[in-house]
């Protein structure tokens, strides 16, 4: 019995500490904000860049992820995403339209915005080299307004980007807190207790049926 | 059959722990199509194509109709259990899913029928070995990290046919070939691989009566299942395009501008000499446990395959083919072979349930270069040995 219960306590002990080696060494964002609907594609043109607003919750703010459609991806063109707070580009990333997939969760990643909790930011996507006529990047949008603490401001868009924020993590003691209580909320749950039991009751009943007895 | 209590006690506890932490999303995507029967969906490969806009999951339902009548069948006493919310967990698909902590309860129900399947292992393989043998064979059931992590962690089905394919073998050994041929043609219609095994049991059978009992019942039991949709294209393309077939022929050797498949040819030689050689039914355990472990040597496998294997491993070990210094290299390699598939799922993000940010994290095999190389080169060496030793131990 002794050999049994130090090998699952054991091996019960190294799943916790890995998970937690790991959230502290090995996870540079985190999800904050998202929209995920994408209902329809709208265009990027020159004369007709793509704008969403968002709040940031956390500080940290360092990745934004957007679905962007290059059908086919036939546009090689310049493709730039600004961020900006108050009308002012605090972030610019410049790739080529060949970066984006035909239809992808594209990343934008960027230096962290140490104090962006609460804040309220301005993605624009622009395509300064691509005119009516051309293959254009598009962007998914929500057909209602989804996001109800930002909205799409220009090209008179009635819905929302599909998109998601991600923060760095500011602080250990942020990263183990929020471990704890999520473990405190996954065992301490009603559902939970219901499947335990079902489980246990199923397994003891098979085991005394396959005439397994006990010594 | 006599087992140690805290030994059964603890191998539960390790299992429960294991299925509420553990996510892949196979399971998620199989009870996705699943949940469809409780709504009176018979052809769910017809309603996957004819509604994919529609519906938040699109790929396709590739599995026989038995394994969506089996999940089906799950799913639907899971809600009476669980309620909607459960069902509402498999439909979303955003990244809002993985911070739920109901996921935990889900997961655990969802992966119940494997307890009961893999006990029933349990006790067959005890029921083959002899009784100074039993402690030490609950001992490796219990805590061996395969069964662990395929069917607790990863949450596939395929301790299903891995426990039909034992029975035939128990079957055939007590000389009940229809039984052969039933569970057979059972386990082929959980998962295609078991065709594999059919010629090996008919090249054993003494008689042509014996080998028309076990080639025809098999057949016609799998027919059963799969007439219904025989009409249907898209049972057809979801499921024939996707298995077995596709698999055979990925590995090839390329001499004088002529692709030989490797595992084919394997097999085919692996048939004559089984052919050729005495037809001794002790033999049987070992040789299925080549065919199917050779098919993760020559094919680009998929993790959970192993299980077809481990019961056949297991009786070997026991029976001492194996020595105990093999598999356990086995094992490394498998495990070091599971690190090398880019899938985050298959390593660290099977805890996202434990901390959903871990989805963020790169898969570690996509810093490593010359991926496929590595992972077919180390397969082929290792495994070669491997199945070497099985056949020298046999002699």
């Amino acid at each position: 019995m002794k050999s049994y219960l130090t090998f699952t306590l054991a091996f019960i002990a190294s799943i916790f500490i890995f998970v937690t080696v790991v959230s502290i060494l090995g996870i540079r964002r985190i999800p904050d904000v998202a929209q995920y609907r994408g209902d329809r594609l709208v265009p990027i043109y020159s004369n007709s860049p793509a704008t969403q607003s968002f709040i940031s919750n956390e500080n940290g703010l360092n990745t934004i992820l957007i679905n962007l459609k290059n059908r086919s991806i036939i546009n090689n063109k310049i493709f730039e995403f600004n961020l900006l707070e108050d009308d002012i580009v605090v972030r610019k990333i410049i790739i080529n339209g060949s970066n984006i997939g035909d239809g992808d969760n594209v990343r934008f990643q960027f230096l962290p915005i140490s104090d962006s909790k609460g804040k309220k930011y301005v993605i624009k996507l622009t395509a300064p080299d691509t005119n009516q006529g051309d293959i254009p990047i598009e962007v998914s949008f929500s057909n209602n307004d989804s996001y109800l603490s930002g909205s799409s401001l220009d090209q008179n868009q009635e819905g929302d980007f599909a998109f998601q924020t991600y923060y760095k993590p500011q602080s250990l003691n942020v990263t183990l807190s929020q471990l704890v209580i999520r473990w405190i909320n996954i065992f301490i749950n009603f559902r939970l207790v219901i499947s335990l039991v079902v489980v246990s009751a199923l397994f003891v009943v098979t085991a005394k049926k396959l005439g397994f007895r006990y010594n | 059959m006599k087992i140690p209590l805290s030994g059964l006690l603890f191998a539960l506890i390790v299992r429960l722990f294991i299925s509420m932490v553990t996510y892949h999303p196979d399971i998620k995507s199989q009870h996705f199509h699943a949940q469809y029967l409780g709504r009176g969906v018979v052809n769910i490969y017809q309603f996957v194509s004819e509604n994919k806009e529609e519906l938040p999951y699109k790929d396709t339902f590739n599995y026989p109709p038995s394994a969506y009548l089996f999940l089906g069948s799950w799913n639907y006493l899971s809600e009476v259990v669980q309620g909607v919310e459960i069902n509402n967990w498999i439909n979303d698909w955003n990244t809002s899913s993985f911070f739920k902590t109901d996921m935990s309860a889900y997961l655990l129900l969802l992966k119940t029928p494997y307890f009961i399947l893999d006990l029933m292992l349990l006790g067959l393989l005890m029921y083959l070995v002899p009784v100074k043998d039993r402690k030490k064979l609950f001992n490796i059931w219990a805590f061996n990290p395969i069964s662990l992590y395929v069917i607790y962690a990863i949450g596939q089905f395929d301790v299903i046919p891995a426990l039909m394919t034992l029975v035939a073998m128990v079957s055939f050994i007590r000389k009940k070939y229809l039984l052969v041929g039933f569970f057979l043609g059972l386990a082929i219609s959980l998962k295609t691989y078991p065709v594999l095994l059919l010629p090996i049991f008919l090249i054993h059978s003494r008689s042509i009566k014996t080998m028309l009992k076990i080639g025809i019942c098999s057949v016609l039991v799998y027919f059963l299942t799969i007439a219904p949709f025989l009409g249907s294209v898209d049972f057809i393309n979801s499921v024939f395009k996707s298995s077995l077939g596709s698999k055979l022929f990925e590995y090839q050797l390329d001499v004088s501008f002529i692709k030989f498949p490797i595992y084919p040819l394997f097999y085919i030689s692996f048939l004559l000499y089984v052919f050729i050689s005495k037809k001794d039914t002790n033999q049987l355990n070992k040789q299925l446990l080549i065919v199917t472990f050779s098919y993760l040597i020559f094919t680009n496998y998929h993790p959970q395959w192993i299980m077809w294997s481990l019961p056949f491993l297991i009786l070997s070990y026991i029976k001492k083919s194996i020595s105990g210094f093999l598999i356990i290299s086995m094992l490394v390699l498998y495990f070091v072979i599971v690190l090398l598939v880019p899938d985050l799922y298959l390593s660290i993000g099977l805890f996202s349930v434990l901390n959903p940010n871990i989805i963020t994290m790169p898969a570690f095999a996509g810093f490593i270069p010359f991926l496929e190389q590595l992972k077919f080169g180390l397969k082929l060496f290792f495994g070669s040995i491997f199945i070497y030793s099985i056949f020298k131990k046999a002699k």
